[in-house]
């Protein structure tokens, strides 16, 4: 190893060389650094905003909307005679109710239970289902309507019914609840289970008894989302629905949605309607705000306790 | 803890007059008011290694990543005292940190080439970073970083080739290339081959006494038999009672390991605990 | 065991799962999980099946129309539709990724710690918006001020190829577009905010070691070794922009022609479904089905693009 360098000379002459590039761009570089970090702070500011005006501008204009007839009335088209003549949302608010429910009770047992399955085995069948979930949880939502359309509405035969909308929902809402479910049922120790079979339990006792109860949290959190989800979407019920301006519920009834009523108000050439939208809006931030604080919450308190 | 230890504060070096790289007065380091190192006075010789030794938790590696300014990195790190690099104050308004970076450089206990760049992009990552961009000093930065890193002939044939299909021992060796590109004037080496092979470790040992001739290096090493080996002067640090580190001797390696002042120094060479 | 009693211990082991030998532990549970799932995979295959089926006939009779005519109604041309899909998402892309990719660096790197959570928080909450408040956002306070002041803002910037602002109404391409990059923002900020803080903090201090500035660090180090999930990312926003219903259908005027001018209406396959549908005929609706195949298939081949790169970044960072 006689040979590795140069001699001591050539070696401060380079080092002196590249001391002395390096120091004339120094200044230039650590400005340049400085500008750009500010641009990506900028561009913080610049994603925060919409949020802001958006949450703004819903509740300058939908909170004078919020009075109790907007919540007990049956809507009202305006005319020349009467243009602030509109009613309330109340068989929209009905409607929506409905069709939760109903998608609700569809889709969280198809969820949880598979979403367990998926959890606990590492077969084919699981990958297939975790593959297919993943693959609808980010399919466009219209395509669950046109499904429900073509199934429900024609093959069926029940037409634009609540259940036709509540089975396009409950479609959408799947996905998401087998993902949550399988995260939370996968968060359980796995020592937990191993403890509880040591004991002799038997594995689906094991299951029930001890593994969910401590994942409830988990899943419960999962359900709330979907549910979130299901009470904003409009493309999934657009054409399955009907719409109605009583206060439909049963399942074979044409009903109405909240968020087809903000669709369709949207677009009148009535400005009375159009404020409405606000009201519905801002109805629908609040749910999905206490429902999404919620979540958070139930997440943050099962991660404190383990 | 006791006060009459004088040697904390000499070096064996410059009572004989030797050129001093590095010099440390008093630096502490502590993590939002928690002090995990203090006390630390000591001069770095020039063309020397000097070690660092201790058992785990005694603020080594604290203490080196002050020495080029990592701290800076974490909030609520504090590093207090003197630390002059050929007399100027690292942390004083005359050096900016990206200068210091270039001179004194710093290599990691598990090796970090950049995965998305070859063999030759990583060794004149450093230079790239300063600005040259004349090929012909980036070609020759390169060879002679590699040779000094005893890494040219395994890949002068596959220089463009992805870092990551090199073994760990030479993707280390890699990483000293990448460093000594920049021809700095001192080498932080923290632990480098507590991570690879008994044989990757030899080869890096036997680096040191040829690198020194053209850095200083200062090496932290949880073993005490490769600091033996290898280095020129040595530092023992321990963790105190408040779970501080301290410096608790510093001397030639051959009197830290022959003739220590302190009876802790001789518990932990002779492995009594650690 | 007959081989009949062979293949039907095989069909109950594949649905109740498990390798175990033993079988006295097919309980209840297990057929319960075992029913729900298979009703999920039952449901899934038909989703794809009926709408895939119910298109069908226009296939068979005008497989080539569909994709390339311009015209809707007779000879149903579903090309208006493609090309403004194409168009609002990649525009929306383009947008969400030059904001997300400043934003996400800063939540990750610049912003102290303890307002990252509240950032985070403001982001993700953006994502649980529903789609209708973003298109009646769209329409009723940010289209009025776009005409008033965007629009013109552009056109003194001599952008002639958008249309002119004096004859926009205010629904358009270029207003849709903007609506879905605040939509499709949140996902691409998440995901690219995990890709970027999984690059190993001692990458950060070798290239840090080595004298570069902040910057340096990040564009020469974190977002290279980043690349591609940042690409998963974004094909990953790409998809969501592709299947965006109503938010468009509010925004973007919904016309039936081809439109090269941001300045004016366009339509896309979704929206056009969502406004053509209740005034279509029978045979219409085999059209607009004949679309959600295709935007089934634009949308899954998006999506798959997407799980490739995130999964390849994983591999990667497994290797470092």
């Amino acid at each position: 190893m006689t040979d590795l360098f140069n001699t001591a000379q050539t070696n401060d002459a380079l080092r002196a060389e590249i001391q002395e590039i390096a120091h004339k761009g120094r200044a230039a570089r650590l400005v340049r650094s400085r500008i750009i970090i500010a641009l990506c702070v900028a561009a913080l500011v610049v994603a925060i905003i919409p949020l802001a005006a958006l949450s703004w501008e819903i509740i300058l204009r939908g909170v004078p909307v919020l009075k109790v007839a907007f919540f007990t009335q049956l809507p009202q088209v305006p005319n020349l005679a009467n243009p602030n003549l509109t009613g309330g949302v109340s068989n929209a608010i009905v409607g929506s109710i409905a069709l939760v429910a109903y998608a609700s009770l569809m889709a969280i047992p198809v969820g949880v239970l598979t979403g367990i399955y998926t959890a606990e085995n590492e077969n084919r069948s699981a990958s297939l289902l975790r593959l297919m979930a993943q693959t609808m949880a980010g399919a466009p939502s219209i395509l669950m309507g046109l499904f429900a359309f073509a199934l429900v509405c024609q093959q069926f035969g029940f037409g634009y019914s609540a259940i036709a909308g509540s089975f396009a929902l409950a479609v959408l809402m799947v996905p998401v609840i087998i993902v949550a479910t399988e995260i939370a049922v996968r968060n359980v120790p796995q020592t937990l289970r191993e403890a509880g079979l040591a004991l002799g339990a038997r594995p689906h006792k094991v299951s029930l008894s001890i593994v969910l109860p401590t994942a409830l949290s988990g899943i419960v959190t999962g359900c709330i989302l979907a549910i979130s989800r299901a009470v904003g979407e409009a493309a999934p019920v657009l054409f399955t629905i009907g719409g109605a301006s009583l206060l439909n519920w049963k399942p074979t009834d044409p009903v109405s949605a909240l968020p087809i009523s903000i669709f369709i108000d949207a677009k009148s050439q009535w400005p009375s309607l159009r404020a409405i939208v606000f009201g519905i809006a801002l109805v629908l931030l609040i749910f999905v705000f206490i429902a999404s604080f919620t979540a958070r919450f139930l997440v943050g308190r099962q991660q404190r306790k383990s | 803890m006791t006060d009459d230890l004088t040697t904390k504060t000499t070096t064996a070096a410059t009572s004989s007059g030797v050129k001093v790289a590095m010099q440390l007065k008093d630096v502490a380091v502590s993590f939002n008011g928690r002090t995990a190192v203090r006390d630390a006075t000591f001069d770095v010789a020039a063309n020397r290694v000097t070690s660092m030794i201790g058992p785990s938790g005694s603020g080594k590696t604290t203490l080196l990543r002050a020495l080029n300014r990592l701290h800076d990195l974490t909030p609520g790190a504090k590093v207090t005292g003197q630390i002059l690099l050929e007399g100027t104050d690292i942390y004083g308004s005359d050096l900016s940190v990206t200068e210091l970076r270039t001179r004194v450089g710093m290599v990691f206990q598990r090796p970090n080439p950049f995965p998305t760049m070859s063999i030759y992009e990583n060794a004149i990552s450093g230079l790239r970073f300063n600005g040259v961009k004349k090929k012909s000093l980036l070609d020759e930065a390169a060879e002679e970083s590699l040779r000094a890193a005893a890494l040219w002939e395994s890949v002068e044939s596959r220089l463009n080739v992805a870092a990551s299909n090199l073994s760990g021992g030479e993707q280390q060796r890699l990483c000293i290339a990448r460093a000594l590109a920049l021809k700095p004037e001192v080498l932080l080496m923290d632990e480098p081959t507590s991570a690879l092979d008994p044989i990757a470790t030899l080869r890096i040992e036997e680096l040191m006494s040829t690198l020194k001739q053209q850095v200083t290096i200062i090496i932290v090493t949880h073993n005490m038999q490769q600091a033996s080996r290898i280095s020129d002067d040595c530092a023992f640090l321990l963790m105190g009672e408040d779970r501080a580190g301290e410096l608790i001797e510093f001397n030639t390696t051959e009197k830290i390991f022959n003739s220590p002042i302190d009876s802790r120094t001789l518990d932990y060479t002779l492995g009594r605990f650690g | 065991m007959t081989s009949n009693s062979v293949q039907i211990s095989k069909l109950r082991r594949f649905v109740v799962g498990g390798s175990k030998p033993s079988t006295t532990e097919r309980s209840w549970y297990s057929y319960l999980l075992g029913a729900a799932w298979v009703v999920f995979l039952l449901v899934s295959a038909l989703f794809f099946w009926s709408i895939i089926s119910k298109s069908l006939p226009v296939w068979e009779k005008q497989p080539g129309t569909i994709l390339t005519g311009t015209s809707w109604g007779g000879p149903y041309g579903g090309f208006p539709m493609i090309l403004g899909t194409l168009q609002t998402s990649i525009l929306a892309l383009v947008l969400a990724v030059g904001v997300g990719l400043g934003a996400a660096i800063s939540i990750v790197f610049f912003i102290p710690a303890r307002l990252r959570l509240i950032t985070a928080t403001i982001v993700e909450l953006l994502a649980a918006v529903p789609s209708i408040i973003y298109g009646v956002w769209g329409l009723l306070v940010l289209s009025p001020w776009m005409l008033a002041h965007f629009y013109p803002f552009l056109d003194s910037l001599g952008l002639t190829f958008l249309g002119s602002s004096a004859m926009a109404t205010g629904p358009s391409i270029l207003l849709a577009s903007i609506v879905l990059a605040v939509m499709i923002l949140p996902i691409f900020v998440s995901i690219t905010r995990e890709v970027i803080s999984a690059v190993p903090q001692d990458l950060i201090e070798a290239s840090l070691s080595l004298g570069a500035t902040r910057w340096q660090v990040i564009s020469k180090t974190v977002l290279p070794t980043a690349r591609i999930g940042i690409m998963g990312a974004a094909f990953l926003a790409l998809a969501r922009a592709t299947g965006e219903t109503v938010a468009v259908a509010l925004t973007i005027g919904t016309v039936s022609n081809v439109q090269w001018h941001f300045f004016y209406p366009g339509t896309t396959i979704a929206s056009w479904i969502a406004s053509a549908f209740g005034e279509s005929s029978s045979v219409d609706i085999q059209a607009l089905m004949a679309l959600g195949v295709i935007l089934m298939v634009i949308s899954l081949g998006v999506s798959l693009i997407s799980r490739w790169f995130i999964a390849r970044q994983r591999k990667m960072l497994a290797k470092v």
